[in-house]
């Protein structure tokens, strides 16, 4: 197979690949998983160090999982789940904290970093197109006669 | 008489640091040869040795004369978790620090010449890091101290700990990788003190950082593996901060196991380098601080017992000390910048470490945060999966698709027709495996992404070792299986590569397609369990020396055909009112099947029955990850000791 038939050929499958998927996933109705479950694992057992109401084998986790059922059965948002255990348990119940308060150094500190760390390596490549020097220049000039 | 006996070998132990200390920096300053230091490195390991022997003495002859006896030991104790109790508390995991530090200082002893002036500076390092543990075993966490009134029996050791063969192995293993960075921190260190700008430091420490790494990838897998197995909450990874903390040193320390290989093809980062391992060997001082304080469960606790300001003040003074070194001096040892374009190998390897930097940040702000911020402002915030989750997830998908790109890719500028070239085949196999399980109807993109990712690597690292093998002289699987053993460096790190492709789609098969129900029996009763059908037998009961054990005995059967028995437990330990779960497992091929027992009575059982898809390829995904570690410093040896027979045979 020459050079230009493997490129179009291998153009072809991974495009026509990428096509079947997009339009698939698109056009996906499947439903969100276990509301329930998504809920529960969002939300510390208050009782526990750092297992969430989901994981905790506790009866109090065991208890407020089938609140959140009854939750969820009643037709609350995730919203009004999320405020009501903020109101009974204070905030530290949020395992994923909101991005406001005390919350906020959470969001901005990684993001932060990936910029910082993205500028300093940009940096250093751009700090290689230095332009050489006109001492540099005729040094290699005169290296260039020497050898010619 | 053994405790004595024990003190005295911590206190020698101590000594000899401090000789060692003094001596390393006579022969770094080159007053003196490097045969004088043979003496207090050797008496820190005999002191280590007989201090480490003594407390296992003392637990394996019943001697509750000593409180860390009594405390973690008892009669009925089988003899592994006898054995065990010596490190499976604070205390005595501080010994087997000191001893397994010791066993580095010797080997990196063994490896001087007459004169050699950054190993006797690294090994003044050492001495110093293990004056730090000997005196605090000689003082604040002193497994030594002695009972005024002699109890007959001992209270046991933790009920958690004692349940498992694998907590006894586990913590060693970590260890073995925690402080295996203090050899390249070490030697980091000696060369900017003396402002040594080469790169032996680096070439010398290589091997080192792959063992310190290989044990302590194993030792994070066999937590992991242990959470599992044995605690029964359904998962083997919940962001704990102990888990978060044994994970930190692995990230930095991966990302330098990468720039190293920038540094020495291609001459750059050796600053980045250093400080890379200086925040390796940081983190795992916070990782023993985090585990070893009480902070994680109150921060208002760590103060209770000195060895939480110890820990914390060593920290402060090894981040102030190495920074503000590194800081003075990081100019004299700096290697030119020399990229000439980013889109080449090393600009590749640049993305790598920005991104695993990052990763460590994540997780080091999540898991200390929450800590500061309540100790200084008394405001509680908790930060859990969800959060890290967010994080690592893109992450680890933007890593995955460097590690797939890397192997392919040339040093200093990969032009685009050659890059098409090589990558036109993982991506055509990417492609085609991915439609074909979106076809089969796996969701969510997440998932499919990682397939898409990991099938790349795999088949970029095939599609490399068939073109070598091809365009050697010998016969292609001659000249396949003599690659691996050629150059142990790359194709270990391949291996592990492939590893971490399987562990990614088993994390993400069974974290997105796990079922979980709870399910309540009465005796004989039958329950439908996602295509399984699951029978209680009835309960069991057995009494063990150390414990009583309840069981649940399930059959499980798919349709007609009976698969076999499962028995989740509960385990009822003398010193502990409430019951340690243990799950039962059944591995397939397409999935696990995971009991744990909620509760039993007379009536009947509750159970949590799970299902995780693949995890099989999780687990050997990453001992994969283990082996390519171990094959690239095991290979590595036995090349040097070719070398070596080559060259005495010459002489």
């Amino acid at each position: 197979m020459s050079e230009r038939l493997r490129t179009l050929s291998a153009l072809i499958v991974i495009g026509v690949s990428l096509l079947i998927s997009v339009l698939v996933l698109a056009t996906d109705s499947t439903g969100v998983g276990d509301r329930v479950h998504s809920l529960a694992e969002r939300l510390k057992c208050p009782i526990c160090t750092s297992e969430s109401v989901a994981d905790s084998p506790s009866q109090v986790a065991r208890d407020l999982y089938d609140l959140i059922g009854e939750q969820v059965a009643d037709g609350w948002t995730n919203d009004d789940i999320f405020e009501f255990f903020v109101a009974t348990y204070g905030e530290e119940v949020l395992l994923d904290p909101k991005a406001s308060g005390v919350g906020i150094v959470l969001w901005i500190a990684p993001l932060a970093a990936l910029a910082i760390g993205g500028a300093v390596i940009a940096g250093r490549r751009a700090g290689k197109h230095r332009e050489i020097s006109q001492a540099e220049r005729s040094r290699i000039a005169t290296a260039l006669e020497e050898q010619g | 008489m053994i405790a004595a006996v024990g003190y005295a070998g911590i206190l020698v132990a101590g000594i000899s640091a401090i000789g060692l200390i003094v001596q390393g920096a006579r022969s770094f300053s080159g007053t003196i040869g490097t045969d004088r230091l043979r003496l207090p490195a050797w008496g820190i390991a005999v002191g280590a040795i007989v201090a480490m022997g003594s407390l296992e003495l003392a637990l394996l002859t019943d001697d509750f004369s000593i409180e860390y006896v009594a405390r973690n030991h008892s009669r009925d104790t089988p003899l592994v978790f006898t054995i065990a109790a010596g490190w499976a508390s604070l205390e005595g995991s501080i010994v087997l620090w000191g001893l397994v530090l010791s066993g580095f200082m010797i080997a990196v002893l063994r490896s001087l010449d007459e004169d050699d002036r950054s190993g006797s500076g690294a090994l003044a390092v050492m001495g110093l890091v293990a004056l730090f543990f000997f005196g605090l075993m000689a003082t604040a966490a002193n497994p030594f101290t002695t009972l005024d009134i002699v109890p007959f029996d001992g209270s046991g050791a933790n009920p958690l700990l004692q349940n498992h063969i694998l907590m006894a192995i586990h913590p060693p293993m970590l260890y073995l990788g925690y402080i295996g960075f203090t050899v390249p921190f070490a030697f980091a260190i000696s060369a900017l003190v003396a402002g040594d700008g080469s790169t032996s430091w680096l070439q010398r420490t290589r091997r080192w950082t792959l063992i310190a790494w290989t044990f302590l990838t194993l030792g994070i897998v066999l937590g992991a593996w242990w959470s599992y197995e044995v605690l029964g909450w359904g998962g083997y990874w919940a962001w704990d901060p102990v888990e978060n903390a044994s994970l930190l040193p692995w990230l930095t320390a991966t990302a330098f196991i990468h720039s190293s290989v920038v540094q020495r093809r291609r001459g750059m980062l050796q600053a980045w380098n250093m400080a890379l391992v200086i925040s390796t060997f940081a983190l795992t001082i916070l990782g023993t601080f985090l585990t070893r304080s009480g902070v994680v469960a109150s921060v208002h606790s760590f103060t209770q017992s000195a060895i939480g300001p110890a820990l914390m003040v060593f920290l402060v003074l090894i981040l102030i000390g190495s920074f503000g070194l590194f800081a003075l001096r990081a100019h004299l040892v700096a290697s030119p910048p020399r990229l000439d374009s980013l889109a080449s190998r090393e600009g590749l390897f640049l993305l790598n470490n920005l991104l695993l930097a990052v990763f460590a940040f994540v997780v080091l702000i999540g898991t200390i945060y929450p800590l500061v911020l309540e100790a200084f402002s008394g405001d509680r915030v908790s930060v859990g999966a969800p959060w890290f989750d967010r994080a690592a997830i893109p992450l680890s998908l933007v890593l995955l698709l460097a590690m797939g790109l890397g192997p392919l890719t040339p040093y200093r500028f990969a032009a685009p027709d050659l890059m098409w070239r090589r990558i036109r085949g993982p991506l055509q196999a990417a492609s085609i495996v991915s439609v074909g399980t979106v076809l089969a109807g796996v969701r969510p993109i997440t998932v499919v992404a990682t397939i898409w990712l990991s099938v790349f690597i795999v088949s970029g690292i095939a599609t490399l070792a068939h073109q070598r093998a091809r365009a050697a002289a010998a016969p292609y699987s001659k000249a396949l299986s003599s690659l691996f053993r050629a150059d142990p460096g790359f194709w270990g790190g391949m291996v592990s590569h492939v590893g971490v492709a399987l562990l990614a789609i088993g994390i993400a098969f069974s974290g997105s397609f796990v079922t979980r129900q709870t399910i309540a029996f009465e005796p004989g009763e039958s329950a439908l369990f996602d295509g399984y059908t699951l029978t209680y037998e009835g309960p069991t009961l057995r009494d063990e020396p150390n414990r009583r054990v309840i069981g649940a005995l399930f059959t499980i059967s798919r349709g007609d055909t009976v698969l076999g028995t499962l028995e989740p437990r509960l385990n009822q330990y003398p010193n502990q009112v409430q019951p340690i779960p243990t799950p039962s497992v059944r591995t397939g091929l397409r999935e696990d099947v995971y009991l744990s027992l909620v509760r039993i009575d007379s009536d009947g059982v509750t159970i949590d029955a799970f299902r995780f898809p693949l995890m099989w390829l999780l687990w050997s995904g990453a001992l994969l990850i283990v082996a390519g570690g171990g094959w690239s410093f095991a290979g590595r040896k036995r090349r040097r000791e070719l070398s070596a027979a080559k060259a005495s045979t010459v002489v």
